[in-house]
């Protein structure tokens, strides 16, 4: 609930009251003083604790704060009537009330204290033995307040009321009971005053207080305020305050143990949400968020799918996570786990399952693009070979064929022809092992047929520099020809790159066992541009990379053999 | 002269055919794929079988397994293989697979038929045949300083007439010298490049082959 403007005018007004009544006090004693002015004055009081509350509450934001407060300024008011001057029924009737408005705020109190404990524990970890517990405070606080309006509503069945104060076998009698009571309610008066300044220092100094914290300190505030008010109409009725001041205690304490277990929990969920940090964290893959939701939901069914992925058949229940406003995965799991599974998504939960979808996205795009090169690679391989099977069937058929025509002719020929003959020949020749050379590079047939050290060996043959050859290493599986063909092209255009960078030799090493390593080592300068090389070597999950090592270019490829 | 011609490529064949038979080889079979050689040879008992080693069904190397198969079955039977590729390895193959009477050509190489028939005739005479044009690359080849910087030009050209397949005998006629001598020159030869010498001659052709092919 956010402050309004006539919530504001409602507080000023009330405010005003507030301090008309307290200057009416101050001026005790006076002969002026009425009962109907004492009406007043109590009036201003009550009226004023209601302002101060629905103002901190609103100030605070919190709409269940400013009822619990709403109440427990109304029962401070409602015990003032013992002191108008009217007939004995109704005197009795104001702190009957009064008393009966305790149920509520008890209520609203635990209410808010459970409420504490939902949004932190009961998300996080298992709920059963949070809300067994909570309900044990509830009931405990409940029973206690019970006790103590049946003490005050029906007159002390078990003591009679002079007892409670002046018998010598009452337990409850330490000292001498006026003064005992004056002091604990100086003193409990003094440690609500502190407490609730130590709030609005605290909000005016723009801090944050913890929501379980801000809660128990306007509760007790507001108990102590509706114990304290019933406590003073029993006094003005004839009663000994005793008993208010022991009602008070006994709330004061229920509230308390109501917030250390509030206070427990909240240290529990901090653990549960700080191991949940770290062990994503240490494990990091995919996964991992099903499998911890699964164990805290204790649902062995249950699935995270995201978006676009394809879900089970028919799942018994299905939970959306949002985030931001988007559903960022569905979860599957039985029908019976729903609530748990509802409470067990946290925001801290909501982003692990975001990460792990963000990762598989990731995941999928990079698998999808590396595919995408792949068959990239593998049309122009296709492509490749049947350029050089054309070549081979069609003109180099004929070329050959031409040169044995030629060759024929020019024994029959005359002298000019048989020169001519002859020329057409060489030129047949020639242009032969040009294309040879050409098929060659497109498509190394030995790479095919014979594998990767056998291609090299015979790359290294008619290699534009000298290049050694060693095989450190050849164990393992066979290598996928695609993954000889990246080897292979990354082998000639590295040693071609070398001869054109000045290198008057190079060194190619060989390592495979799970995977493949080439290592190519020259003198030449490290100017020259591997982009293809890249390409090639990412197509098939590789690696490649380019450093100067001891004034030596080395490239170094490594491949996985799979 | 009796041979077997098999080649896939139909008209390269008939081509080959004409001119092997006006140089008067006799052509017993024409065959278009390596299935049906081995019941050919059976059938006409040719001097040498002429095979192409690129033919079906994945046509890369069918000609080698034929090659070595016909000399596995029909010793006696020689096997010229012609082949569009260059690369050492494959002549390699071919003369550890099926040592002696075997012989590995450039395909270009019917555009001059002397040649072929030339290699022809010493398979007959139990010789090897290494294609020139591997031989001379290999000697070409780029190579950081080593042994073969200790051979004498007169040995470079010995060493590569070895590789080629020749004989003692066959080296000293191109050379116009005696027998003895390319003796001597092989023996310093391998004696320099640290190989051992060996009688036969696809033996001391493959050592060659092997030494000018892996030392860079």
């Amino acid at each position: 609930m956010r402050p309004t403007r006539s919530l504001g005018h409602v507080a000023g007004l009330a405010a005003s009251l507030c301090i008309v009544g307290i200057a009416l006090e101050v001026w005790d004693g006076s002969p002026a003083r009425t009962a109907g002015v004492e009406l007043l004055v109590w009036c201003a009081l009550g009226y004023g604790a209601v302002a101060i509350a629905v103002g901190v509450g609103s100030f605070l934001g919190r709409p269940d704060e400013v009822w619990s407060a709403s109440l427990a300024a109304l029962t401070a008011v409602l015990p003032l009537l013992a002191a108008v001057p009217v007939t004995p029924g109704i005197r009795i009737l104001g702190p009957a009330v009064g008393a009966l408005t305790v149920v509520p705020l008890v209520l609203t109190t635990t209410r808010l204290v459970a409420a504490n404990v939902g949004s932190g524990v009961a998300r996080a970890t298992s709920l059963t033995r949070m809300a067994a517990v909570s309900g044990l405070c509830r009931a405990t606080i409940g029973a206690s307040t019970a006790v103590f309006v049946i003490m005050i509503v029906a007159r002390e069945p078990f003591l009679e009321p002079a007892c409670l104060s002046y018998c010598g076998h009452n337990p409850w009698l330490v000292a001498a009971a006026p003064q005992l009571v004056a002091a604990s309610q100086i003193t409990l008066g003094v440690l609500t005053s502190m407490w609730c300044v130590a709030v609005c220092w605290a909000l005016s100094a723009g801090r944050t207080l913890r929501p379980e914290l801000s809660t128990r300190l306007l509760v007790l505030a507001a108990a102590f305020a509706a114990t304290g008010s019933l406590g003073r109409g029993l006094e003005v009725a004839g009663e000994h305050p005793v008993v208010a001041v022991g009602g008070q205690l006994v709330m004061l304490t229920g509230i308390q143990a109501g917030a250390l277990v509030s206070q427990l929990n909240g240290a529990r969920v901090r653990r549960q949400v700080r191991l949940l940090s770290s062990d994503l964290a240490a494990r990091g893959r995919l996964g991992q968020v099903d499998r911890w939701l699964r164990e805290t939901v204790r649902d062995d069914s249950l699935r995270v799918t995201f978006p676009g992925a394809a879900g089970r058949e028919a799942p018994e229940a299905t939970t959306r996570v949002r985030r931001g406003g988007v559903t960022i995965a569905t979860v599957e799991h039985r029908a019976r786990s729903s609530q748990r599974v509802d409470r067990a998504i946290t925001p801290v939960v909501a982003m692990a399952i975001d990460n792990d979808r963000l990762h598989a996205l990731a995941l999928t795009q990079f698998d999808s693009l590396v595919d995408s090169r792949r068959r990239i690679v593998h049309t122009g391989d296709a492509a490749r070979q049947r350029l050089e099977r054309d070549l081979h069937d069609g003109a180099q058929q004929r070329l050959l064929l031409l040169g044995m025509t030629l060759a024929d002719e020019s024994e029959r020929a005359v002298a000019v022809d048989k020169v001519i003959c002859r020329e057409g020949v060489a030129l047949a020749a020639r242009a032969l092992s040009e294309l040879r050379a050409i098929g060659t590079g497109v498509v190394p047939v030995i790479l095919e047929q014979l594998g990767l050290v056998e291609a090299i060996r015979a790359f290294t043959e008619g290699a534009p520099i000298s290049v050694e050859l060693i095989i450190d290493r050849w164990s393992g599986s066979q290598v996928a020809h695609d993954v000889e063909r990246a080897a292979y092209r990354v082998v000639t255009s590295t040693v071609h790159q070398a001869a054109r960078c000045g290198a008057t030799s190079a060194t190619v090493r060989v390592a495979k066992d799970q995977e493949l390593t080439i290592a190519i080592t020259h003198a030449g300068s490290p100017s020259a541009d591997h982009t293809d090389d890249e390409d090639r070597v990412g197509a098939v999950r590789g690696l490649w990379s380019v450093s100067l090592e001891g004034g030596h270019v080395l490239a170094r490829a490594v491949l996985p053999c799979g | 002269m009796r041979v077997i011609v098999c080649d896939d490529m139909l008209l390269v064949r008939e081509g080959l055919v004409r001119t092997l038979t006006t140089r008067g080889v006799e052509v017993l079979a024409e065959l278009s794929s390596a299935a049906t050689l081995e019941h050919a040879v059976a059938a006409h008992q040719p001097d040498i079988v002429i095979l192409d080693i690129r033919m079906p069904p994945t046509f890369t190397d069918e000609g080698l397994t034929a090659a070595t198969a016909v000399r596995r079955k029909h010793p006696e039977v020689g096997v010229l293989v012609l082949s569009q590729y260059l690369e050492t390895v494959y002549a390699m193959r071919l003369l550890q697979d099926a040592p002696e009477r075997v012989g590995y050509l450039l395909k270009d190489r019917v555009m001059d038929i002397a040649t072929v028939v030339d290699a022809l005739r010493r398979i007959m005479d139990g010789e090897t045949v290494v294609d020139p044009t591997i031989v001379s690359k290999l000697l070409g080849r780029r190579r950081r300083p080593g042994s073969l910087n200790l051979l004498t030009p007169r040995e470079h050209e010995v060493l590569a007439l070895v590789a080629e397949g020749m004989s003692n005998q066959a080296i000293g006629e191109r050379l116009h010298v005696t027998e003895r001598t390319i003796e001597a020159h092989t023996g310093q030869i391998f004696h320099k490049l640290g190989l051992d010498v060996s009688a036969a001659t696809h033996r001391r052709v493959l050592a060659a082959l092997t030494y000018l092919r892996t030392t860079g």
